[in-house]
C-alpha cells in the first residue's frame, strides 16, 4: 500500500490497536462511572484527565473491595 | 436539561513562542502581549485521529488536531513547518509527566525498544527564525520563508508513491519498462523536491526592482537554473526551516545484555511515520 508495504502494514496494525484501546478506555469510563460522563464529553476531554478518572475509580473499587473483605473477615493485600 | 460539561474540560494550558513568531502567516494568528500563542492539550478525539492510518498518511489528521489545539490560529492549513513540531510537543507537555515515549533501535544489538524523552528539554532548544535573503551573481535577490506543512506533506506523499512503484518492480518484467519506470520516478521525485524549494521562496527581486511572487514562475526559474544555484537555494531553504530542535538523542540500550549508549533520530511529527519508513 505505501513506501514499504511490510513496514507500513506493521504501522497500520499498531495504529488500529491504539485506536481500539482508546475506544475501550472511553467505554470503560462510561460503564464504570455508571454514565457520569457521556461518550461525547469524554472525546472532548484531555487524555490525562481521562486517565485521572480511570485512576480514581480503580482506587474506589480497591477500597470498596477492601471494605467488603474486612466486613466478611478476609484480609486484603 | 443540564448544560453539557464539555466546554469546561479543556483550557489553553501552555503559552509558547513560535519559531516563526507568526511572521509569514496571511490569516490571523492571535498572539498575546509576549508574542506567545496558547496551546490546548490533545483530547481523546485528537488522539483517536492519530490512530486512523489513512488520515495520518495524507496529513488530514494533523490539520484536524491543529484546529483543535490552537484555537487562536485562524487557518491551520497555512501552518509553517518549524512551528508544527513545537505545537505538537507543547500540547503533550502536561501528559505522561511531561515525557514523550519514542521508539528507538539500538545500533549495537538492533533491539527496538521504547524510551522516554523530556519534552521541556526539547522545547528549550527552540530558536527564532528570521527572514533570510540570498543575492545571486546575476543580480537576483531571493527572500526565503519556511515551508508550509501542506506542501511538505504533499511532497512526502509523492516521494512515497514513487518509492512504492520502485519497490514493486518485478524482476521478470521487461527491462525496458523497468528503465522507463525508474526514469519517470526519478524525474517526479526531483520535481517534487524543486517544488519544495520554490515553496520556501517568498519572492524573487529582479535587478529592475520588480518582485516575483508567483509560485509557478519561481518553479520554472529553478527548474531551468544550474545545479550550483539549485544547491545554494536548497541550503538556504534548509536554513530557514531550522527551528533549532535537535532530533538526535542519546539513549542507553534497555536490553540488559547490551546496555550500550547509542544515538537515534526521533520524528516528532506523527504523519511522517509512514512516509519516512
Amino acid at each position: 500500500m505505501r513506501a514499504n508495504p511490510g513496514n507500513n502494514q506493521v504501522l497500520v496494525d499498531s495504529l488500529n490497536k491504539v485506536n481500539k484501546n482508546i475506544r475501550k478506555q472511553v467505554y470503560d469510563i462510561v460503564l464504570y462511572t455508571e454514565g457520569a460522563f457521556s461518550i461525547k464529553e469524554l472525546y472532548q476531554m484531555p487524555v490525562y484527565q481521562a486517565t485521572e478518572i480511570i485512576e480514581s475509580f480503580t482506587e474506589k473499587n480497591r477500597k470498596e473491595k477492601e471494605a467488603i473483605d474486612q466486613a466478611s473477615g478476609k484480609q486484603s493485600f | 436539561m443540564t448544560k453539557s460539561l464539555q466546554d469546561f474540560y479543556r483550557h489553553k494550558e501552555i503559552y509558547i513562542k513560535l519559531p516563526t513568531e507568526g511572521k509569514w502567516y496571511t490569516s490571523q494568528t492571535h498572539l498575546n502581549d509576549q508574542n506567545e500563542i496558547g496551546i490546548m492539550p490533545m483530547s481523546f478525539k485528537d488522539e483517536m485521529l492519530l490512530s486512523i492510518p489513512d488520515s495520518v498518511y495524507n496529513g488530514e489528521s494533523l490539520f484536524e488536531i491543529l484546529k483543535s489545539i490552537i484555537p487562536d490560529m485562524e487557518n491551520p492549513y497555512e501552518i509553517l513547518m518549524p512551528d508544527v513540531d513545537i505545537i505538537l510537543l507543547a500540547s503533550k507537555i502536561n501528559s505522561n509527566d511531561g515525557e514523550m515515549t519514542v521508539d528507538a533501535k539500538c545500533s549495537h544489538c538492533q533491539a527496538q525498544e521504547q524510551y522516554a524523552v523530556k519534552i521541556v528539554n526539547i522545547l528549550n532548544q527552540m530558536k527564532t527564525i528570521n527572514p533570510i535573503e540570498l543575492e545571486l551573481s546575476n543580480g537576483l535577490v531571493i527572500s526565503f520563508k519556511p515551508n508550509s506543512l501542506r506542501s511538505v506533506t504533499t511532497n512526502q506523499i509523492k516521494i512515497s508513491e514513487m518509492s512504492t512503484i520502485l519497490s514493486n518492480f518485478n524482476s521478470d518484467e521487461d527491462r525496458q519498462k523497468q528503465h522507463q519506470l525508474f526514469q519517470e520516478s526519478l524525474e517526479k521525485t526531483t520535481a517534487a523536491n524543486l517544488v519544495l524549494i520554490a515553496d520556501s521562496i517568498e519572492h524573487v527581486l529582479l535587478p529592475s526592482g520588480e518582485k516575483i511572487t508567483d509560485l509557478q514562475s519561481i518553479l520554472d526559474w529553478i527548474t531551468n537554473s544550474d545545479g550550483k544555484t539549485v544547491k545554494k537555494l536548497q541550503e538556504m531553504s534548509a536554513q530557514v526551516n531550522n527551528n533549532g530542535l535537535d532530533k538526535s538523542f542519546k539513549f542507553e540500550c534497555s536490553n540488559e545484555e547490551c546496555g550500550k549508549e547509542f544515538i537515534s533520530e526521533v520524528e516528532f511529527n506523527p504523519t511522517f511515520f509512514f512516509t519516512n519508513k
